[in-house]
């Protein structure tokens, strides 16, 4: 009986070790359908007469950028860009290989403008040292929804979106008006620093519009005060082939914002929102919110990174300073330099720092540090009292920096003020005496 | 007998589950498809280096060449023949020259992975290669590689003679001896701010990286020597304090040991071919004055008879020694020095060195050099306390001819390839400006 039993098992087993029917999903083994999706989207691809609009937001820093490709069948690219008039008038080639890597994966495999976001290199583009604006070149194929393709980048999820141009679309990028484009509204918000629109509540206050479209800081801004309170809401944008496009509509007064045309004719923008409402941009004399009620909240600082001072400021801070960095540098044994002026203020705490970064050898950084605090009255004149000095620099130049810089802030009232240097196409803060008006100084605001 | 059956049963079972009759029916062409078109650029690598030594060269970006969690950009295809041209000439091709087929094809790395940025690490260096258990090697910095700028060429394949050396001591390991010339390996810690470029080599050290280990020592050893060359490294060791010299000198020796004993190859004839090569693919080579200011050359022997000597100089000279045969009787020799004092302490201190009889006549000049246009201005600076001096200063009327030739002509020093063909390296001399005639020329002492 039991040999039976063993005997049946055995046979059994045999029986299933025999067996060699398949199951198989779809039908298809696996390199089949690896095949076929590898395929279809290459097909895809290649497949677009009018090439591709693409829209990619990067996650470090920077904003959103636009890219107009076209892939052949010999894997080959070739793409136009925002990143600057040049890559927008001149196509770069390059190589692309659709692979699968666990998903069907679009990997853009030698250099082209796209990578200019992830070089490591800040002397490249700028962007993070070792990571760039942090973007991808390596995409896994999500999705596709009708003419939209949806792309993830490996690294680092970088969402990009290819949308199938149309005949209209290519003309527009192989023209010059894609270049022209980009240079109109970086002309125009230069000369038009104060923008705003109404705000949708209510019509009557004015909501700061901020268009930046340098590609450090691509970014749509809302500032807008309401009972004492500074709101600010923003968006990295990309430039698209009616003007501008939001990475995500944004939310602002009941509103939600995707786009906003760029009309030639006119120079304005007209913002579009989900509803079909348009909202014309209006350009105004002066900021639609003083600096000093945003400054401490939306704003922290006035900087002057370097050794230099910024346009538009006055002689007599220009002449205190310099006095003051000589004096520093002749006052140590080792070769010691005086850099990056920094003003910031802290709203809730209403506390005001001024500090400079002490630099001995070139390569040994000592922050100084002064911290006052403030009273402001409500047309935003400064007073400062209550000296704090922190860092490890602060206390070796205390007394030249009293004697230059610091004797003044505690005697003085200040004021804060936008300062629109035209020649560079910024808007740079001010922070000015109100007693000696040309001791003041002038900085990019953060 | 039970047993015996249902081992037998067993056997069956196993041997029928096992049987395969038919081949993997897996077709890998569909699995990952390459589809790429083959452009002139893969043409020539197949003709320069896969068929040659079966090595490929991976341009196209591929994550798995690379460390994964890097931000690392693909290469500009432009740059991919200039780079693999500077690879072949001055890595493959003196190698092959010197060491044969039977020597390169075996160790040469299968694969050269190929990246356009460097590698950013977390302690703040970058990596410029690395070589895999010798069957690759990574090559970074691709895109700033550009073949007229010296330095960058040099910094390029530094690199690939560095990780081809570690492919070499891989193999056959370095002597144990080596590491006990300079025992201060830190390893990792080679990257802290106390490792600074003069304390590396106070111990002995060719580079700061040299403190990571004996290999990476041994390796920035040979590709010094190779790469920057003979007389960057006498520069180096010339102008380290006298227990670190000793220490180079003796790393120097066991690397040329090693290649002769371990692999056969007289590493001198290497040395040239690499440096005629990196001089034919640049168009350029590193300056006189700079090998001079550097500390290449501790002085120099001139001879007064030799051919080529101008008629100033000869005069100058043979009016100074007639003089003194009529006031002392002394012959002087036709043949003196020029020497730098101190090469470990400035390049700029000279000893002028005549003498004749059992006498030494020694008088010190100040040279006051211009590292861009070879300009050199020699003075009389106060004599030293020795015998050698005082005899100089007796006879220094008697000698004035000489000293005015020396001291009034403003000079350029120079190589003298023009006057003396082949000279190079060997002879050098000091044109007399304006007209930029050869005045004299000497040996150079190295």
């Amino acid at each position: 009986m039991k040999k039976i039993f063993l005997i049946g098992l055995f046979a059994l087993l045999a029986m299933q070790g025999c067996k060699k029917d398949e199951t198989l999903i779809d039908g298809k083994r696996p390199e089949e359908r690896i095949q076929e999706g590898l395929e279809k989207y290459a097909s895809e691809l290649t497949g677009s007469v009018n090439g591709w609009k693409g829209y990619i937001y990067t996650s470090n820093i920077g904003g959103g950028y636009s890219f107009y490709l076209n892939f052949n069948k010999s894997n080959r690219v070739t793409m136009l860009s925002d990143l600057d008039i040049a890559a927008a008038e001149t196509g770069m080639e390059s190589s692309y290989q659709i692979k699968q890597v666990m998903v069907p994966t679009l990997i853009f495999d030698t250099y082209s403008y796209l990578h200019l976001l992830t070089d490591p290199n800040s002397d490249v583009l700028g962007g993070d040292e070792g990571a760039g604006f942090g973007s991808d070149f390596e995409f896994e194929i999500r999705e596709q929804k009708g003419d939209t393709l949806k792309l993830v980048g490996k690294k680092r999820n970088t969402q990009f979106t290819l949308i199938k141009a149309t005949a209209a679309d290519k003309a527009f990028y192989t023209s010059d008006k894609y270049a022209l484009l980009i240079d109109d509204v970086a002309n125009y918000v230069a000369a038009n620093p104060f923008l705003y629109i109404p705000d949708p509540k209510n019509n009557v206050n004015r909501v700061q519009v901020n268009v930046t479209p340098d590609i450090y800081t691509r970014m749509f801004t809302f500032t807008s005060l309401e009972a004492g309170v500074i709101k600010s809401t923003q968006v990295p944008f990309a430039f698209s082939t009616t003007g501008i496009i939001f990475s995500k509509p944004l939310e602002f007064g009941g509103l939600s914002f995707t786009s906003a045309d760029w009309d030639t004719v006119s120079s304005k923008f007209m913002l579009n929102t989900s509803s079909g409402t348009k909202v014309e941009i209006l350009s105004g004399t002066s900021a639609a919110i003083p600096l000093h009620e945003v400054m401490g909240t939306a704003l922290i600082s006035i900087n002057m990174p370097g050794q230099l001072t910024f346009p538009g400021s006055g002689q007599t801070f220009v002449s205190a300073y310099t006095t003051f960095k000589n004096s520093v540098a002749a006052g140590f044994s080792t070769p010691t330099i005086v850099r990056d002026l920094n003003v910031s203020f802290n709203a809730v705490s209403k506390t005001m720092a001024i500090s400079v970064n002490v630099v001995q050898n070139t390569t040994s950084v000592f922050p100084a540090v002064y911290t006052y605090n403030y009273t402001k009255t409500q047309n935003g004149e400064y007073r400062f009292s209550g000296l704090v000095s922190t860092g490890g620099g602060a206390t070796a130049v205390l007394s030249r920096m009293r004697t230059f810089i610091l004797n003044r802030i505690e005697a003085q009232t200040f004021t804060l003020d936008y300062y629109n240097d035209q020649a560079n196409q910024r808007v740079l803060g001010k922070f000015s005496s109100k007693e000696t008006p040309d001791f003041s100084l002038t900085g990019t605001l953060r | 007998m039970e047993k015996i059956l249902i081992y037998f049963i067993l056997l069956s079972t196993l041997l029928v589950s096992c049987k395969k009759e038919a081949a993997l029916n897996v077709d890998l062409s569909k699995s990952n498809p390459i589809t790429a078109v083959e452009r002139p650029i893969d043409t020539w690598l197949n003709t320069n280096f896969l068929t040659p030594y079966n090595m490929e060269v991976l341009y196209k970006f591929d994550r798995f060449q690379a460390p994964i969690d890097k931000d690392l950009v693909p290469v500009l295809e432009d740059q991919v023949q200039p780079v693999m041209e500077a690879v072949r000439d001055i890595w493959i091709e003196p190698y092959l020259q010197t060491a044969g087929k039977a020597f390169l094809k075996p160790l040469v790395p299968k694969q050269i992975a190929l990246v356009g940025s460097a590698q950013y690490n977390i302690d703040g260096s970058i990596t410029l290669g690395t070589a895999d258990a010798g069957r690759r090697i990574n090559l970074f910095v691709v895109n700033d590689y550009d073949k007229t700028n010296l330095p960058n060429v040099v910094q390029m394949l530094h690199t690939i003679h560095h990780e081809f050396v570690h492919i070499l001591h891989q193999n056959i390991p370095v002597p144990p001896d080596y590491e006990k010339i300079s025992p201060e390996y830190v390893g990792g810690g080679w990257i802290s701010f106390s490792n600074t470029a003069i304390a590396a080599k106070d111990l002995g050290f060719i580079t700061r990286y040299s403190r990571m280990n004996k290999d990476e020592d041994f390796a920035e050893m040979a590709s010094f020597l190779l790469v920057e060359g003979q007389d960057a490294f006498n520069a180096y060791a010339n102008t380290s304090i006298a227990t670190a010299e000793a220490r180079l000198r003796q790393k120097e020796l066991a690397v040329v040991d090693y290649y002769k004993v371990n692999y056969g190859i007289d590493f001198r004839a290497l040395q040239e071919r690499v440096r005629i090569a990196k001089e034919t693919l640049t168009g350029k080579s590193t300056p006189f004055i700079t090998n001079l200011t550097s500390g290449v050359y501790k002085g120099f022997t001139v001879q007064r008879s030799a051919a080529g000597q101008s008629a100033a100089f000869v005069t100058a000279f043979n009016t100074s020694i007639a003089s003194v045969q009529t006031d002392f009787g002394i012959p002087i020799n036709s043949v003196f020095d020029l020497d730098f004092t101190d090469i470990k302490t400035n390049r700029t201190d000279m000893i002028l060195k005549l003498s004749g009889s059992t006498f030494a006549f020694w008088y010190n000049l100040k040279a006051t050099i211009d590292v861009n246009t070879g300009a050199v201005k020699l003075a009389l600076a106060p004599a030293g306390t020795t015998t050698a001096y005082a005899n100089g200063t007796l006879i220094q009327p008697n000698i004035k001819p000489l000293l005015d030739y020396l001291t009034l002509n403003n000079f350029r020093a120079d190589w003298i390839e023009n006057v003396i063909p082949g000279s190079k390296n060997t002879l050098a001399g000091f044109m007399v400006t304006p007209g930029g005639q050869l005045g004299f020329y000497g040996t150079l002492k190295k």
